[in-house]
Parts: C-alpha cells; sequence; structure tokens
C-alpha cells in the first residue's frame, strides 16, 4: 500500500487508480482455484474407492455387472459432454464450465479401464492386442480434439505410445522400458520424430495450435532418451549417435530461440550436455592415467560454468515477449 | 546496508511487481504501468524459470567438482584434514556468492540459490564429520544463525524458512538432551517458539523499514502456522517420543487428551479465523490440517474400513466443491467463485509488450556492455554473441 502511495504523491497514479487499488482488499476473494484443487482428490478418492470396493467383492457382483456398470458409467458421462460441448473450431475452444473438464476425463479414464476389463476377463480382442489399445487410442484423439483438452490429448498419446510398445510417463520411462532393446530404442526415435513433425504441422496448419507444445514435449524427451540408450548401448558407434544428439538439440534449439521457448531452448542443450559429458568421458577413460582425473573434474568445471553463462545470455536474448 | 543488493534496486523491483499486480487487476491502464516501469527499471538479474532450473543444476555440478578438484590437489584424506577443508568450502561458495551478485546482481538467479544452499550443507557436514558430544546441537544453532544472516543479506525467503526450521531442530535436540523433562516440555516449547516467531513475522510484516522482508516473513509466518499444530499433534508427539525419547513409558492421561484436544481444535480454530478475516492462507492450511487431523484418528481409531472412508471423504470433498459452486456464483460474504485470472493470459502478452518496449533499449545497452566488458570471464557466452 505504502508503494502506491508513494506513486501517487509521485504521480504517477491518479487519485482515482489509488482508491481502486485500496478498494481491491474489499472485492470478494476468489476461491476459484481452491475449488477445483479440492475437487480433483475427490474424484480421485471416489473412483479409488470404488475400485477397491469392486475389487473386494468381485466373487458376490460377478464381472458382468462390473463391466455393464463401467460402460454404462463412461456412456453416461460421454453423453454429458456430447451435449454440454461447444462447437467444434480449430482454434482453442473454452470449455463450457468447470464440470465439463472433469467429466470428459473420468469419462475418459473409464474408457480406458472399459477396453482392458473386456479384453482382460472376456478376450474380445482375441490374440490381437493392439487393437484394445488402438481403438481407445483412436477415440481419445477424437475426444481431445473434439472437446478441446489437453489432459485427454496427454493420455491419448501416452496411449499411441502404449500400441508402440514403449512406456512414457514421466514416471516409468525410465524404470519400465528395456532401453537395451534395439526394437524399443528404434521405435522411440521415430515416434519422436513423427510428434515432434507432428507438432510442426499443428502449428502451421493451425488445427488446435495449442496442442503443439503437448506434441513437441513428449516427442523430444522420447527422441533424446532413446537417442541417450542408443549411444550408452552401440558403444562401437557412440559417436555416430552423439552426432545425431547433437544435430537434433541444434534443431530444437535453433527453433526454441526462433519461438522464444525458454523450455525447449534449455532441454536440448541439457540432453546435449549429457551426451558430451558421456562422450568426453569414454576418451578420457582412454587415456586412463593421473592426468585423466584432473582433466575430468577441470572439465566438469568449466563446461558447467559456461553453459550457465551461455544460458544467461540466451535468458537475456529471449527475455522480450517470453513464453514458457 | 545490510543487503547485497542496491536499496533502489530492490524498491524498484518490488514497485515493478506491484504495478504488474495492479495492472493484472486491471485497476491502472498500460499507460500509466508503462510509465511507471520506464521510472522503476532494477538492474536484479532474475532470469526464466527454466533457466534457473538449469544454472541451478549445473552450478551444482561446478561447486560438486570444484571440492573434488581442490581435494585431489590438496591430498585431503585424513579426518583433521577434513573439517577445515570443509570449512573452506563453504567459504569459498559464500565468496563466490558475493562476489558474483556485486558483479551481476543475480537475484534468485539459480546460481545465488544453489551457492547458498552448498554453504549450508559444507557448514552443517563439518560438524557431522568428526564425532563428539553437542555436535547436532553445534550444527543446528550455526546452521540457526547462518541461514538467518543469508536471509537477510539477500532477501531470500528460502532461508528465512531453512533458519526457522534450524531452530526448530535445535529445541527438539536441547529437549532431548534434558531427559524426562525435556520429553515432558518439548511440545510446549516447540508451540512457543511458533507462536513467538509468529508474533515476531507478523510485526515485522507491518513495519514499513522491513519491506524488502515481507516476502520473507510471510514464508516464515506460513511454517509457523504449520509447526505449531506439529508440535501439538498427538501422533507426531506420541511417534517422535518413542523415537527420539526411546521411552517405554506412556503419555499421562491429561496430556494425551490435551494433544488430542489441541489436535482437533487447532485446524478449526484456523478455518473460522481465515474465514471471518477472508485470509485464505489460513483457511488453506487449516483444511489442509484438518486432513492430517482425520488422518490422525484414523490411525488410532479405525470406525470404518479405509475404503469406505475414502469413499465418504471423496464424496464429501465433490459435494463441498459442487455447493460452493453453485453458492458462490453470486459473490456472498466477500467470497466469489469467479476467476480473477481468467484473463490473465491476455493480460500477459499485453504485459511482456510493454516490458520489451520499456526495457528494449536499456538492455540492448546491457548487452552491449557486457560485449565490451564480458572479457574478464571469457566464456561461451562472448563467443556466440
Amino acid at each position: 500500500m505504502k508503494i502506491f502511495e508513494q506513486l501517487y504523491r509521485q504521480n504517477f497514479i491518479t487519485q482515482q487508480q489509488l482508491d481502486k487499488i485500496k478498494q481491491q482488499d474489499e472485492q470478494p476473494v476468489s476461491v476459484h482455484w481452491d475449488v477445483r484443487t479440492l475437487l480433483y482428490p475427490g474424484i480421485l478418492l471416489v473412483t479409488t474407492a470404488l475400485g477397491i470396493l469392486v475389487y473386494e467383492n468381485i466373487d458376490t457382483i460377478g464381472h458382468t455387472a462390473i463391466i455393464i456398470t463401467i460402460g454404462v458409467a463412461c456412456a453416461a458421462c460421454f453423453m454429458y459432454c456430447f451435449r454440454k460441448a461447444n462447437k467444434y473450431a480449430h482454434v482453442k475452444v473454452e470449455s463450457p464450465n468447470i464440470l465439463f473438464d472433469y467429466i470428459l476425463l473420468t469419462a475418459c479414464l473409464l474408457l480406458l479401464t472399459f477396453m482392458g476389463y473386456l479384453q482382460y476377463q472376456y478376450n474380445v480382442f482375441g490374440a490381437r492386442w493392439g487393437l484394445a489399445v488402438f481403438i481407445p487410442m483412436v477415440i481419445l484423439f477424437f475426444c481431445a480434439y473434439y472437446f478441446d483438452h489437453i489432459g485427454v490429448l496427454s493420455i491419448a498419446i501416452t496411449n499411441l505410445a502404449t500400441w508402440l510398445g514403449i512406456t512414457v510417463t514421466p514416471v516409468q520411462i525410465l524404470k519400465q522400458n528395456d532401453f537395451s532393446s534395439d526394437h524399443i530404442i528404434y521405435t522411440g526415435i521415430i515416434s519422436g520424430v513423427a510428434l515432434v513433425v507432428f507438432s510442426t504441422i499443428t502449428q502451421q496448419k493451425n488445427i488446435k495450435a495449442h496442442f503443439a507444445f503437448t506434441y513437441k514435449n513428449f516427442g523430444a524427451n522420447i527422441l533424446f532418451i532413446a537417442l541417450l540408450a542408443a549411444m550408452f548401448n552401440h558403444h562401437n558407434i557412440y559417436l555416430i549417435w552423439f552426432i545425431a544428439i547433437l544435430l537434433v538439440a541444434y534443431w530444437l534449439f535453433n527453433n526454441a530461440v526462433k519461438e522464444n521457448v525458454f523450455y525447449f531452448l534449455v532441454i536440448s542443450i541439457l540432453y546435449a550436455y549429457i551426451a558430451l559429458c558421456y562422450v568426453v568421458i569414454e576418451l578420457l577413460i582412454l587415456i586412463a592415467d593421473e592426468g585423466s582425473l584432473y582433466l575430468g573434474t577441470i572439465y566438469f568445471i568449466g563446461s558447467g560454468i559456461g553453459l550457465i553463462r551461455l544460458l544467461m545470455y540466451y535468458n537475456k536474448k529471449l527475455k522480450h515477449d517470453a513464453g514458457i | 546496508m545490510m543487503q547485497a543488493y542496491k536499496q533502489k534496486d530492490l524498491y524498484n523491483r518490488m514497485v515493478q511487481q506491484q504495478a504488474s499486480g495492479a495492472f493484472e487487476m486491471q485497476n491502472i491502464d498500460a499507460d500509466t504501468y508503462r510509465k511507471i516501469l520506464e521510472a522503476h527499471a532494477s538492474d536484479l538479474y532474475t532470469p526464466n524459470f527454466f533457466i534457473r532450473i538449469a544454472s541451478g543444476l549445473l552450478t551444482a555440478i561446478a561447486v560438486i567438482f570444484s571440492g573434488l578438484l581442490l581435494g585431489l590437489m590438496a591430498n585431503a584424506s585424513s579426518e583433521e584434514f577434513l573439517v577445515p577443508f570443509v570449512l573452506f568450502l563453504c567459504i569459498a561458495c559464500y565468496v563466490v556468492l558475493e562476489l558474483l551478485i556485486k558483479q551481476k546482481q543475480y537475484y534468485n538467479a539459480g546460481v545465488d540459490n544453489v551457492l547458498m544452499c552448498c554453504s549450508i550443507i559444507f557448514l552443517v557436514s563439518s560438524f557431522f564429520i568428526e564425532d563428539y558430544t553437542g555436535n547436532d546441537i553445534a550444527a543446528a544453532s550455526f546452521a540457526t544463525i547462518f541461514c538467518l544472516w543469508l536471509c537477510i543479506r539477500f532477501t531470500d525467503g528460502f532461508m528465512a524458512l531453512l533458519s526457522f526450521s534450524a531452530l526448530y531442530i535445535l529445541i527438539i535436540l536441547l529437549c532431548s538432551k534434558a531427559g524426562l523433562i525435556g520429553e515432558a516440555i518439548a511440545p510446549f516449547a516447540l508451540m512457543f517458539i511458533s507462536v513467538i516467531v509468529y508474533a515476531v513475522a507478523t510485526r515485522s510484516l507491518k513495519n514499513e523499514n522491513l519491506l524488502f522482508y515481507h516476502y520473507s516473513c510471510k514464508a516464515v509466518r506460513f511454517l509457523t502456522l504449520i509447526s505449531f499444530y506439529i508440535s501439538a499433534n498427538y501422533f507426531i508427539i506420541n511417534e517422535a517420543g518413542k523415537a527420539m525419547f526411546s521411552s517405554t513409558t506412556s503419555m499421562p492421561q491429561t496430556l494425551s487428551m490435551l494433544y488430542w484436544i489441541l489436535s482437533v481444535l487447532i485446524p478449526i480454530v484456523y478455518i473460522v479465523y481465515g474465514l471471518r478475516k477472508r485470509d485464505l492462507l489460513f483457511i488453506r492450511i487449516g483444511f489442509v490440517l484438518l486432513i492430517a487431523t482425520i488422518l490422525t484418528i484414523h490411525y488410532y481409531h479405525q470406525f470404518l474400513p479405509p475404503e469406505i472412508n475414502m469413499l465418504i471423504g471423496g464424496l464429501s470433498l465433490i459435494a463441498i466443491s459442487y455447493a460452493l459452486t453453485k453458492y458462490l456464483r453470486i459473490p456472498k460474504h466477500g467470497y466469489s467463485f469467479e476467476n480473477t485470472y481468467r484473463n490473465k493470459k491476455e493480460l500477459m502478452n499485453v504485459e511482456a509488450l510493454i516490458i520489451a518496449q520499456v526495457f528494449g533499449k536499456s538492455n540492448n545497452k546491457q548487452k552491449g556492455f557486457e560485449f565490451g566488458g564480458g572479457s574478464s570471464g571469457g566464456g561461451g557466452a562472448t563467443g556466440n554473441y
């Protein structure tokens, strides 16, 4: 308050503006985000509790009843969404109300449970496991676009990766995947490239351009991790993979500078740095005497400080109209 | 002055932040906002969020390997050499921090935050290299003072939090050394210190001379509200008593009743107070602590199976939030459901444009200056220019 009074005395703001600022404290306090935050654990608790209840009483309820219940609940949620949804447009469409987002999310999660249950209990898709993932994936992508929901889009991309045979949820990306298998590495590289390319197309064609970040985020991370895995595994030709990482990082970096996106600037530098550290350590192991230990520590100190300077420099360069 | 930064820079930065807030709430128009920004340029340097994280990580790498290199060169392996060596690293981090801030005015830039933390870590670990009686107490007291100094010098809220936490731990340690009496008075001593620090922080918030520390005071106030509850929570006292004091005697009936009453009462008092004063901080903390109390009760008395509890809890949460959205559609009792930040993104774009306009020129100047004088470091940055 004192600051604004000072500004008023210095004639930066008018009496009217000062009064308005003073009145701000008497305005109603918004509890918008508090209520939203309550809703989320509420839904999480109820669904978890229901899951446990069903699991414990599976003998008395019977699978058919459960599947029908899940199916009906899912259909009801989707019905609500189709009724309430605003008309589809290529640009960003605001959701009609707060509950809508949550109900859509519930519908999509129920859909996944429903499909998984069908396959697990009744083997509907037989040995074609892929189909059990592919069909919900298509529906999820459709929902993400039709209802304009980034959360659903993330689930859809995760499902796409599952369909391709890799796990991409942030926590499990390193734990669950056996990155020593060539199959997973190449799938990762291809899907990563595809997602990044698709993100650029999304932006250029201006179809839900605000989805581009999500695509690119998944794509870039999968691609870099797969490339790093390739470098660690194919030890005899690791320099080739190193060059590949540098090229991808360079492209992403330039793109980030052009579009003023700090996030991709930082991750491209960090992934390239990890790769560089690996190569330097490999080279130092080749020398393998006491001097290499000193060289290694000096390298880490110097590269760390150098990169900080680089980051600070680009921060100044990008500071104007900064996005994420 | 005590601060490492120029008073003018700190003040102008506060003006900028306040003006941003006022502009966001549409209390001042774009032109006024631009004029205020123009007149209140601050040299404090806070980069983008992601840059801060990355710089922090890289600083940690640089510090670790610098320590390693120095250790290699000095051949630090014997125990008596290790203590002065770690203390030297602590001082080195602090000196580098001071120099960097003097030169570049880093303010929450990631680099300065990590250097502060490293300095504290080295200081504290120097007490634990050798095992002697009272080393933990000495570590906690030095940490309290050092963190407080860092908070004062660099107007850093996180350091204020660390300082209070160290003080809290210090009191626990002192009580644990005092045997049975210590165990008995520990919860009250901790509650007492929480109240005292809360009162000091609240008073400081009213003191306009401490304007630059208002953020730190708010942070500490937040922590004291939680620590007061933790000090009185039945579960914590019971379990911590078992672990810290290795006591086999159970709590007297009257005391345990008192702790139960406090566990239930504190969250409710917070919520009621928050509702009356329209202070969301109290309401939010009260709500979270209420959940902690429910979990505490559930831990000792299971009235219903957990999944039923979860179901009831979840349904009531959904019911409460749904009722609130309906009830507050029209603002009532000074609360509203309207999302005041709805236009934040559009406003941010305008804001960014204004900032670019205002600081565009001075920024170029700065860059030119750095280009000229940047030879001192000679790092990668100048090469890329």
